[in-house]
């Protein structure tokens, strides 16, 4: 029976890129659930299956390239292992690189739980005309070793028993030994902390304090400060003697056993030759063409998602109102003949849960059809290796705001909508990274904000066109000597980039349908509680005609600063919630004024582009960096954005009358 | 004034040249920080010597501070490729010639690299060209100096230790060989291999990566 046998704890780990993804969606399938780690921004994977009488419970960890204290998904997959202790470590591997990937490899198993090793990519790497003695691999390392290829399923249902056999046998994996010298040292600090009841696995804690790993020293003199006190001086001694970090020294001789187990496995031959794929990669590198092509895709991937959002809008727009809206109207009628005294109050209350509802249904029939493409095309780029190339052609470019290649990924994605750009700016390794590449990306003009200048500056007709061109010019200026100013004000160091290249990749349907499906799950958790919020203060604000005061309260910035008619204030209002509001309240209250003139039109425009981003985005940024920052990145956009208002109100009017 | 040249001026020689030429491993012609010098030249914080040598250089017009950082002048440049310059073939000499041990033949050089007139050097070069001891030359640059398709051996990467760590981590291990598989212009990033893999490294990141070139075929 199933249920007899305990549950079989797997967890998934290994580089970025090497197929684990494909293993976990093939395995766990729709039983997934995809969250957080508790208190981090670290996408936790977890889902089970069950194989003959088993069931196995399994963990994706984050794609990593070591177990140090470099990222917070490094910090991260290393605690899971070494204090929830998983059953079986199952290491995946990319076959064209064996030898870094064993690096890996080697500080897993130092992590001491039994480990089964799985060459995934064997096709790629046939293609490459390298091919590893599997048995020889197993015999040397001491580990079980399986071949697949993720991308097929083949060698899956292998694992699968291999795991589970494993599992039966409970042998605990070997230990990889340094050398002599080294080792000595690893058992004297075993023995210093070996009684002190840490749940850490004694072998892996030693060789981490004589790394001087940070997190642990940190661990360790929490629990005990004498315990660091006795052991760091006997560590520095040994970097001393030795010339450099211990870290350095352990990290050199992982790679010569890496080096030496890889030698004696592959053999290598002629690989096939592919001319169109290195060209294409020469092309797509190139400073001139690769750029071209760049702007290219990314210029079809907008007009595409643009194109297809307005089809799926209206057709969902007919199916969904034509639907609701009568019969919520039906209802209130009904309820207003049997009840007339309710009448006011649930006409009030309907009001406004109409108004949510409505706005609800906005957000599905507007918003996702634009979100959705969007994430799919993103992870099809990322999978297929394409962003990679983005990074290598703009990091030159990203250097001047201090920030390097990747950061230009949000940047793009702001464009289309701030809240996944700002999502994105996690791909950024240090805080205060983050924290640059999110306030440049919310100075970026989402579609909204596109929507609008556009409105208003339509009616001018190529006069306004080239208006509006101006002034995205403008804000791309701008966006580079606030990025800038924001880099040399934040304190901290800018790390420079490094990304591993590879090659071209075909992308994998269900990594990308994963990778959309929790990326929008995340969206509409941040930004649909925030729509239909806004939606009902809206109504409020109506209902409760507050709004003509705001207007009144407002009119020395909109009117004397700005130069704008004092309907602009509620818009402005308006605009901080959804920003294609501004547009089509305008219409609403200014019903005689059709178009606006044309200094108006423009200010307009540099106000809505520059205030700030939506209060989604705000939410977004506050659950980021926190609400200090966010309150005050607001605070500087909305002053920026009305200074800058005010001072276009002023130049135009002066040269309109020179001419 | 012949051999007896004052202690103290001496003295300032090596001092001035040893910036110069830290400064010029870090960064060649562009800007160093100063807290990336502190690390290399391996002091615990900005005291008296570290400012009374960077006045001192910048009233000899071999290098300019402004915000950006340090920077290495026309003439500080040209001097600071001559001590290297030195410093290495004297090094290559005592360790192929003399065959005297790594360690060794790196004090020995920095001491005498500020000695060695240039014609010394120059006849020493004719010398162990024509005597084919001089098989191996091996000069130590920053990666960003290799073009396209040249490689070489990690010598040792310079700056923070999270940089330091990260690149160790990836395989840019001591000794370990590296090959340029693509450039850009304008101070872009670099594509190289390492041990089998693909690395996109930023200029600014390349450029803290040491490597023995062997210049005598490829």
């Amino acid at each position: 029976m199933v249920h007899d046998r305990p549950e079989i704890r797997v967890a998934l780990a290994g580089n970025a890129n090497v197929g684990k993804s494909l293993i976990f969606n093939q395995l766990t399938g729709m039983s997934q659930i995809i969250g957080n780690w508790p208190g981090k921004t670290v996408m936790k994977a977890e889902g089970h299956f069950v194989y003959k009488d088993f069931k196995i419970q399994m963990i994706d960890l984050p794609g990593i390239y070591s177990l140090s204290t470099y990222s917070l998904e490094e910090i991260v997959s290393r605690e899971h292992i070494a204090l929830e202790k998983p059953d079986i470590v199952v290491n995946v591997v990319d076959s064209t690189v064996l030898e870094r990937n064993l690096f890996f490899t080697l500080q897993l198993l130092e992590l001491g739980r039994p480990l089964v090793l799985v060459l995934n990519l064997t096709d790629q790497a046939e293609k490459k005309g390298i091919s590893i003695n599997s048995d020889k691999l197993e015999e040397i390392l001491g580990v079980p070793v399986i071949k697949t290829i993720a991308r097929t399923g083949s060698g899956i249902t292998e694992l699968v028993k291999k795991i589970i056999e494993l599992n039966e046998q409970t042998l605990m994996p070997p230990i990889i030994k340094y050398g002599k010298e080294i080792e000595q040292e690893i058992n004297h600090v075993s023995q210093l902390i070996q009684d002190h009841g840490l749940e850490y696995p004694t072998r892996w804690l030693a060789i981490k304090i004589l790394e001087n790993d940070t997190e642990i020293i940190k661990i360790l003199t929490e629990n005990d400060k004498r315990l660091t006190k006795k052991i760091l001086p006997h560590t520095k001694e040994l970097e001393d003697i030795h010339g450099e970090p211990y870290d350095l020294v352990m990290t050199s001789e992982k790679y010569s056993i890496a080096n030496r187990i890889a030698q004696s496995v592959i053999t290598v031959q002629k690989p096939a030759k592919r001319p169109l794929m290195k060209n294409f990669e020469k092309i797509s590198t190139h400073p001139v063409w690769g750029i071209a092509i760049m702007l290219l895709i990314i210029l079809s991937i907008f007009l595409g998602i643009f194109a297809f959002s307005n089809f799926i809008s209206s057709f969902l727009d007919d199916f969904v109102f034509i639907g609701i809206e009568p019969a919520i109207q039906w209802l209130t009628a009904i309820i207003a003949n049997f009840a007339p005294l309710f009448t006011v109050p649930i006409t009030i209350s309907g009001q406004l849960i109409w108004a949510g509802v409505e706005s609800f249904l906005g957000g599905i029939t507007i918003v996702l059809p634009f979100i959705v493409p969007f994430y799919i095309l993103l992870a099809v780029l990322e999978d297929s290796g394409y962003l990679t190339r983005i990074a290598f052609l703009m990091d030159n470019v990203m250097h001047r705001v201090g920030l390097h290649g990747k950061a230009f990924i949000p940047m793009i994605l702001g464009y289309g909508c701030n809240v996944p750009g700002c999502i994105a700016c996690q791909i950024m390794e240090t805080r205060r990274e983050r924290l640059i590449a999110a306030f440049v990306t919310t100075l970026i003009p989402c579609a909204a904000v596109s929507v609008v200048v556009l409105g208003l500056l339509s009616p001018y007709g190529v006069l306004g066109f080239s208006w509006a061109v101006f002034i995205y010019i403008f804000n791309l200026a701008i966006v580079f000597i606030l990025g800038r100013i924001a880099f040399k004000t934040i304190p901290g160091e800018p790390s420079g980039l490094i990304m591993e290249m590879h090659p071209y990749r075909v992308p994998s349907t269900s990594v990308v349908l994963k990778q959309t499906w929790f990326r929008s799950k995340g969206f509409i958790y941040r930004a649909f509680p925030f729509i239909i919020l806004v939606g009902v203060i809206v109504k409020l604000l109506e209902i409760l005609s507050i709004l003509p005061y705001v207007q009144l309260f407002l009119s020395p910035i909109t009117v004397l600063w700005l130069g704008l008619p004092i309907e602009v204030g509620i818009l402005l209002v308006l605009g901080f919630l959804r920003k294609e509001l501004i547009l089509v309240e305008l219409a609403v209250l200014l019903p005689a004024v059709t178009v606006l003139p044309l200094i108006q039109a423009i200010t307009l425009s540099v106000v809505t582009m520059f205030y700030i981003p939506c209060v989604a985005t705000i939410a977004v940024i506050a659950r980021e960096f926190g609400y200090k920052k966010a309150i005050y990145m607001t605070m500087v956009e909305i002053s920026f954005a009305i200074f800058l208002g005010g001072i276009f109100f002023r130049v135009l009017t002066f040269v309109f009358f020179l001419i | 004034m012949g051999c007896l040249t004052p202690l103290v001026l001496l003295m300032e020689k090596e001092i001035v040249e040893n910036y110069i030429k830290m400064i010029y491993i870090l960064a060649q012609d562009k800007y160093v920080k100063i807290k990336d010098l502190i690390e290399i030249l391996e002091k615990d914080e900005v005291n008296g010597e570290l400012q009374d040598t960077l006045d001192s250089l910048t009233n000899k017009n071999l290098i300019s501070i402004d915000d950006l950082g340090i920077i290495l002048t026309g003439k500080g440049l040209e001097l600071a490729k001559r001590i290297y310059q030195k410093h290495e073939l004297f090094e290559s000499f005592l360790k192929r010639t003399l065959e005297l041990d790594e360690n060794q033949a790196h004090e020995e050089s920095e001491r005498l690299e500020h000695y060695i007139s240039d014609e010394l050097v120059n006849k020493l070069q004719a010398y162990l060209e024509k005597n084919g001891d001089f098989s191996e030359r091996n000069t130590l640059v920053p990666l960003t100096w290799l073009k396209e398709g040249e490689q070489g051996k990690v010598h040792g990467i310079s700056g923070g230790w999270r940089v330091v760590q990260r690149l160790n981590h990836l395989g840019l291990t001591k000794g370990t060989p590296v090959h340029i598989i693509r450039t850009s212009p304008f101070g872009g990033p670099l594509e190289v291999g390492v041990r089998g893999s693909h690395y996109v490294l930023g200029y600014g990141v390349a450029g803290k990566v040491m490597i023995e070139v062997d210049l005598n075929g490829t």
